[in-house]
């Protein structure tokens, strides 16, 4: 494999995370002249893909819904887009023309640019296999080729999940906090799947235009730090919430979990009060 | 390269039911990304707009030999999102983060074929030390500047920058490995 300019891999790096000063950027310009390559999107893909991985890791206990307000818009936007352009109904009416146009037109497009060495092909296709990341770490561990189950609403994945064998329960302890005090409930979670859920009866409501609630883990096998478990919101109106955990890093044998409020998104060390608390 | 035409090709060729699957399959993916960098909800639908009419307006300049497609659509969300940022001359938002799995449901298959790849870059991911792996963390998912990643870990800025490359590289051997000896197309 070609080895990598170091200097080139930074500078196209800080650029595609937007932090080039001019004379880097110039500096740049002269290393691409002489690199005889086309990377740059090559490293935004594999950003892109880095960033993906790590939102998928993240899990789903942060969903958002698309609005349907938005749906529809970008339905009228392509009805817009689109409308002075013929095209066929469905893809039977796609014929393999209209494809090798598409392709034969993006070839183009591309041979316009230096060919591109070994290296770069190469990273093409680790941004590929990065990609996995993506769609894989969304798949339930146990989820075999050929088998797509239909995912279980968080109340029956816990419900699944208490069933299984080394699947532990903790329940809350009471809070000093006043506002937290009459919280209830439990964490629920299995080493084996690294899968856990959070069930919350009577958590104040969140802003999470001001603040969400986040999850940390306590497991010291691993680190002295807590790990983070992700951050989540407790709507208006709600007597319990069953939230999935979404453990950033793998945890082996958490000792404890507890949660804080902080400022939207949450934040990598915590320095507010643990407002409740679950300890084995 | 696939006899099976990806969404966007099939855009580009002109499918109009390719548009709305399109919208389906990534509208997700996309509002989530706009959420993260754009407080104001207004302001982030807007941009998921920009993004999609980028998406057709390029469709053609997809290469499926490059990247599967959600990465390029993520690619380009992200470069559209940050310029929008630029323009208003402020960092992105970083908002609560979103997952992307029931976006990505409907790509089974997919996920399926790259089961084997996942192993790997998690593999890869798992054997960093905690500090190159946060570093990458912060940058790719969290959207933090080197800055601001120096400040969180106390690192000085030319070891952030260092672990962001090697980090980068390292998942990119590992990969070409991986190619070398078969254990992934």
């Amino acid at each position: 494999m070609s080895p990598i300019n170091d200097e080139l891999l930074d500078l196209l790096t800080e650029r595609a995370l937007g932090e080039l000063s001019p004379a880097e950027l110039k500096r740049l310009d002269e290393l691409l002249a002489e690199a005889d390559l086309d990377s740059e999107e090559e490293i935004e893909l594999a950003i892109a893909a880095a960033m993906n991985a790590f939102a998928g890791a993240n899990g789903a206990d942060q969903r958002i819904q698309v609005p349907d307000s938005l749906r529809q818009t970008l339905h009228d936007d392509a009805d817009r887009f689109f409308g002075g352009r013929k095209a066929p109904e469905d893809r039977t009416g796609n014929t393999v023309t209209d494809l090798e146009t598409a392709r034969a037109r993006r070839d183009r497009e591309r041979s316009t640019a230096v060919s591109a060495p070994s290296w770069s092909g190469r990273l093409g296709w680790a941004v590929a296999a990065m990609l996995a990341v993506v769609v894989a770490v969304t798949m339930r561990p146990d989820l075999q080729p050929g088998a797509q189950p239909e995912p279980l609403d968080p109340a029956s994945a816990r419900t699944a999940l208490i069933a299984e064998a080394e699947t532990s329960v903790l329940e809350w302890n009471p809070s000093d906090i006043p506002t937290y005090n009459a919280v209830s409930g439990d964490v629920v979670w299995n080493d084996e799947r690294q899968e856990g859920y959070l069930r919350l009866a009577g958590m104040p409501m969140n802003d999470p235009a001001i603040s969400q609630y986040q999850l940390w883990i306590v497991d010291p096998d691993r680190d002295a730090n807590p790990v983070d478990g992700g951050v989540f919101d407790v709507p208006p109106g709600s007597d319990e919430v069953i939230i999935p955990i979404n453990a950033k890093l793998g945890v082996s044998k958490p000792a404890a979990f507890a949660i804080s409020r902080e400022q939207p998104g949450g934040v990598v060390v915590s320095d507010g009060p643990l407002l409740i608390v679950a300890s084995t | 390269m696939s006899t099976e035409a990806s969404l966007l090709e099939r855009i580009a060729s002109g499918d109009r039911a390719a548009v709305t699957q399109c919208i389906e399959r990534y509208s997700g993916l996309v509002w989530s990304l706009s959420r993260r960098f754009i407080a104001n909800q207004a302001d982030a639908e807007e941009a998921v707009q920009d993004v999609f009419m980028e998406l057709w307006t390029n469709a053609a300049k997809f290469d499926p030999e490059r990247s599967a497609e959600s990465t390029w659509v993520s690619m380009v969300a992200r470069r559209r999102l940050i310029d929008r940022a630029r323009r208003e001359h402020r960092e992105p938002d970083r908002q609560p983060l979103a997952d992307v799995e029931h976006l990505l449901s409907g790509d089974g298959q997919a996920a399926i074929e790259a089961s084997a790849e996942f192993r790997q870059v998690i593999k890869i991911i798992e054997g960093m030390n905690p500090e190159q792996r946060d570093v990458i963390r912060m940058s790719t998912w969290l959207g933090m500047t080197h800055a601001a990643i120096a400040q969180e870990t106390k690192l000085p800025l030319g070891t952030v920058k260092s672990h962001l490359r090697r980090g980068l590289n390292r998942i990119r051997e590992q990969l070409h490995i991986a190619t070398a000896d078969g254990t992934r197309p």
